[in-house]
């Protein structure tokens, strides 16, 4: 049965996005996105070093079959400076797929959600399919639905803590009203957490921390991968109600 | 006349164009994008790209983060 993930025109197969910071080396990434079976990988956009050419990362992501770049405007403080990254990114990767975040404070990184509504009004009318970083806000959400944002992606909790989902019941509330895809981004640790994330109806994760510094980041990826499908098979199969008292699964007299 | 390039400045003669300044500096064109004054300039227009003296340019690139 097909059960693609659909962000605006786009179809993938796998609900597990992934970032690429913090990876020890190209190769150690390459090989996890590869393990990870991911189809969306997220890049940040920097001022070319002529002194170190090579550190652009494009050349070898290309070399993964089925994978789209999505850039995202990580360093924007501003709507003004996030629509400028965007537009430069997309010179590059001549595609519509955009991660907007906007997070002003260097230490908490939480996104700023004014300046993110109004750069995806902007981002969205020049053509861009926006996924946007965001609080846990089920208002927001809507909001950034309404001005056309192809999904939204609330945050687990805060940027590379491993806290896990400190957001679960405002998740859940986003996910019971959302009509596009609700995506997990930032704050998980363990496959058991986007198992969580998908069981409860989000529509795919995004992880990077919890793979790239991980003690073996290519299994980690495997890891996440599985627990990702796991996850979403138990929310299609539908999770048994839960209750306050037991219930037997055995007769409870005694059987002679 | 003097062109900032990523926030440094660099003299040049006045006829130098944003071609010859990418070609000096090895900037791979496929993976590179160009702010001038603040404006994304499109990849089919760098040779129609008329530089002055002031002129910020930013060679844009995409590299890892999550």
């Amino acid at each position: 049965m097909s059960d693609k993930l659909i962000i605006g025109n786009f179809q993938f197969d796998s609900r597990l996005l992934m970032g690429t910071g913090k990876f020890a080396d190209n190769d150690i990434m390459i090989k996890s996105i590869i393990a990870s079976g991911a189809q969306i990988v997220t890049v940040s956009v920097r001022r070319f070093n002529p002194d170190n050419p090579s550190a652009d990362i494009l050349s070898p992501l290309l070399k993964i079959k089925n994978i789209h770049i999505m850039p995202n405007t990580s360093g924007a403080r501003t709507a003004e400076e996030a629509v400028k990254i965007a537009l430069a990114a997309r010179e590059i990767t001549d595609s519509s797929l955009l991660k907007l975040e906007i997070h002003p404070n260097p230490h908490h990184l939480m996104p700023d959600p004014i300046e993110t509504f109004k750069a995806a009004e902007k981002l969205v009318k020049e053509g861009f399919t926006v996924l946007p970083y965001m609080p846990a806000d089920p208002v927001l959400a809507k909001r950034l639905e309404d001005v056309g944002c192809s999904a939204v992606m609330p945050l687990g909790s805060a940027i590379g803590s491993g806290q896990g989902l400190r957001t679960y019941e405002l998740l859940r509330i986003i996910i019971a009203y959302a009509t596009v895809p609700v995506i997990v981004d930032a704050g998980l640790r363990s496959p058991s957490d986007a198992a969580i994330a998908m069981e409860m109806g989000c529509d795919a994760v995004l992880v990077n921390s919890a793979i790239a510094i991980a003690e073996n980041p290519e299994e980690m990826a495997k890891a996440f991968s599985e627990a990702v499908i796991a996850g979403r098979r138990a929310y299609k199969a539908g999770l048994m109600p839960s209750t306050n008292g037991a219930s037997p699964t055995s007769p409870i007299e005694p059987p002679f | 006349m003097n062109i900032f390039i990523n926030g440094k400045e660099h003299q040049y003669n006045d006829d130098v164009s944003l071609l010859d300044i990418m070609k000096e500096l090895n900037i791979p064109h496929k993976r590179t994008a160009v702010i001038i004054n603040e404006e994304v300039i499109s990849k089919n227009s760098y040779q129609n790209v008329k530089l002055k003296n002031g002129d910020k340019i930013d060679f844009i690139v995409l590299a890892s983060g999550g």
